[in-house]
């Protein structure tokens, strides 16, 4: 640009130093993390500490299949897809009937349906772990399946109640007259259409199902331990003299919402945006 | 949003029942219920280790609560944190927003790599800082050195371990004071900002006038949103410092967690949960009320 070079030297300047100084306190943390995990073990206690290495895989053999510690991200994978995929089918028909009709004491219950908002899920732990026990579902998958439902219902509703508002009542209309019912009315037009709030909706569940701790702390200890579960214990136990193991360990939870992110991010800013301002 | 002309029915006469009804269920049976249960817990003595019967004391566990300095010091410690944290997070989120607004504008892969910190897992983020606090061979105490300052125990000495925790939860969050406030920001309209600029406003002037008139809402809101989260944050304190050392960084959370899975009483946890929803909710009412007195402008 040709703007005056007074302003090119000044702001220009200054801007560009922010966003260097910004980039390196954002990234390096987590680029330490990932150096940890992938630098050969005699250079793991190094001084000074190495930032740059000849990278090697060995240690996420190690930890993953030798030390079996797979199955944790396995068990997470099946618990977070498993409980974005029913919210998102109980929170879409709830949304559904939010945006499409008004009935009395609409706002009152869509008020109740962000309850989670009000309530953190952490007021509900005690008696959780009572209920869970008492019908001896400790360890399991389907427990913390059931309870995430719980905690992802007040997003998607929120998210999708959004996104379903926005199609056209015509084509409900038309959908109408040619004999279509309300329920194929949901499924074949309004779910169609609003594939990206879906996909938000999903992507964001997802993630927050991904990354809970506190319950999977307190109702698995082995057969259904998530991932952030095995860091956390791995952190107390042996984590601080297995810095690679950890830094291993560290870099796969993060994993999924770092895929998100690169290919999704428009879904996440958006999911998160929405539920942030408009809850 | 009205999508009918029809006068509003009654929900069990309306097609919309059969869609609400699996959340209404669900949301009665995992959240409603176990809420009322908390309430019922906290009127009793109940250690679930000893297999005994819980009693009812009816108000006996919140009148311990008042006289339990422990307590209040695990509260003192979630305030703290509450109040440190949502404010640099607000201040330093807001500054960066303003400065980066223009610069940032199609810019998306910038603005990803910077706002990847909030999406990051909690316990991964305390692992991250856990590793680079490390006394004696972690990085951060390396470039100290470098610069000529003592090797420290950040997470290990009482006077600094609340502040370091501090310092990840700001590298954390402040990205998400930052996105809600750029997200604001372009939303002003260009019209309004040419129309001053016309008028002959000079740049302080418009941003006094029209750019933090526009995005005070939101700030305040983000900042909501914030203090509720870390009122109550726990995975950080867990993987760090685990509520120590001695007690100095033991919040609310972490105490909860200790009565009810460590002592196993689960009756006195409950009160202590429901002291801490109680405080919540004044957040919460506060953050309404904010809303709709937006919703009135």
């Amino acid at each position: 640009m040709l703007t005056g070079s007074k302003v090119f030297n000044y702001k220009t300047i200054i801007v560009l130093m922010i966003t260097v100084v910004l980039l390196i306190w954002t990234l390096f943390p987590v680029y330490y993390l990932f150096i940890t995990s992938v630098k050969p073990a005699r250079e793991l206690f190094a001084t000074p500490p190495r930032l740059i290495t000849k990278p090697t895989l060995s240690t996420y053999h190690n930890i993953l299949i030798e030390q079996r510690f797979y199955r944790f991200f396995v068990n997470s994978i099946i618990i977070a897809l498993s409980a974005t995929v029913l919210a998102l089918i109980i929170g879409a028909l709830a949304a559904y009937a939010f945006a499409q009709w008004k009935f009395r004491g609409r706002e009152g219950l869509f008020f109740l349906s962000l309850i989670g908002r009000m309530f953190p899920p952490f007021t509900t732990l005690i008696p959780i772990y009572l209920m869970v026990k008492q019908v001896r579902l400790m360890d399991t998958h389907i427990a913390l399946i059931l309870i995430y439902i719980a905690f992802l219902l007040p997003l998607i509703v929120l998210i999708l109640r959004e996104f379903f508002a926005n199609v056209p009542t015509e084509i409900c209309e038309c959908a109408r007259i040619d004999g279509c019912s309300n329920f194929q009315i949901f499924t074949r037009m309004v779910v169609p259409l609003s594939v990206n709030g879906i996909l938000a909706a999903g992507v964001l569940a997802f993630v927050n199902a991904w990354d809970e701790f506190l319950f999977a702390l307190i109702l698995t200890s082995f057969r259904a331990k998530t991932a952030p579960v095995a860091l956390g214990t791995f952190v107390e136990g042996e984590g601080m003299v297995q810095w690679g193991q950890l830094g291993v360990l560290g870099i796969c939870t993060i994993l999924p919402t770092l895929l998100f992110m690169v290919f999704l991010q428009k879904f996440l800013v958006r999911g998160m945006t929405l539920g942030a301002l408009k809850g | 949003m009205v999508r009918t002309l029809e006068r509003p029915h009654r929900l069990l006469a309306s097609p919309a029942l059969l869609f609400l009804l699996p959340m209404l269920v669900y949301i009665l049976v995992w959240r409603i219920f176990p809420l009322l249960y908390t309430v019922v817990l906290s009127t009793q003595s109940w250690n679930i280790m000893y297999r005994r019967e819980p009693v009812f004391v009816g108000l006996q566990n919140y009148a311990e609560l008042v006289r339990d300095t422990r307590f209040h010091h695990a509260l003192y410690v979630s305030f703290f944190f509450m109040f440190v944290a949502t404010g640099l997070e607000v201040i330093i989120g807001t500054v960066l927003a303003v400065v980066m607004d223009e610069v940032l504008r199609g810019k998306g892969v910038l603005r990803g790599l910077i706002l990847m910190p909030m999406f990051l897992n909690p316990v991964a983020v305390g692992t991250i800082w856990k590793i680079l606090y490390e006394p004696s061979l972690g990085p951060l105490n390396y470039f100290a050195q470098l610069l000529g300052m003592q090797k420290a125990n950040w997470l290990g000495s009482s006077s600094t371990a609340i502040w370091a925790i501090l310092v990840a939860d700001i590298w954390q969050w402040s990205p998400f004071i930052f996105l809600l406030v750029l997200s604001a920001l372009q939303g002003i309209p260009v019209t309004l900002v040419e129309a001053a600029r016309i008028d002959g406003a000079g740049k302080l002037t418009i941003f006094r006038k029209i750019t933090l008139p526009m995005i005070m809402g939101t700030v305040f809101v983000a900042a909501l949103l914030r203090a509720m989260d870390a009122f109550r944050v726990f995975p950080k304190i867990y993987i760090m410092t685990g509520g120590g050392p001695g007690r100095a960084t033991e919040s609310a959370s972490i105490l909860v967690m200790t009565t009810a899975f460590r002592y196993f009483e689960v009756g006195y946890g409950a009160s202590m949960t429901i002291v801490m929803l109680i405080l919540l909710m004044i957040v919460y009412g506060a953050y309404l009320n904010q809303r709709l007195l937006r919703g009135k402008q």
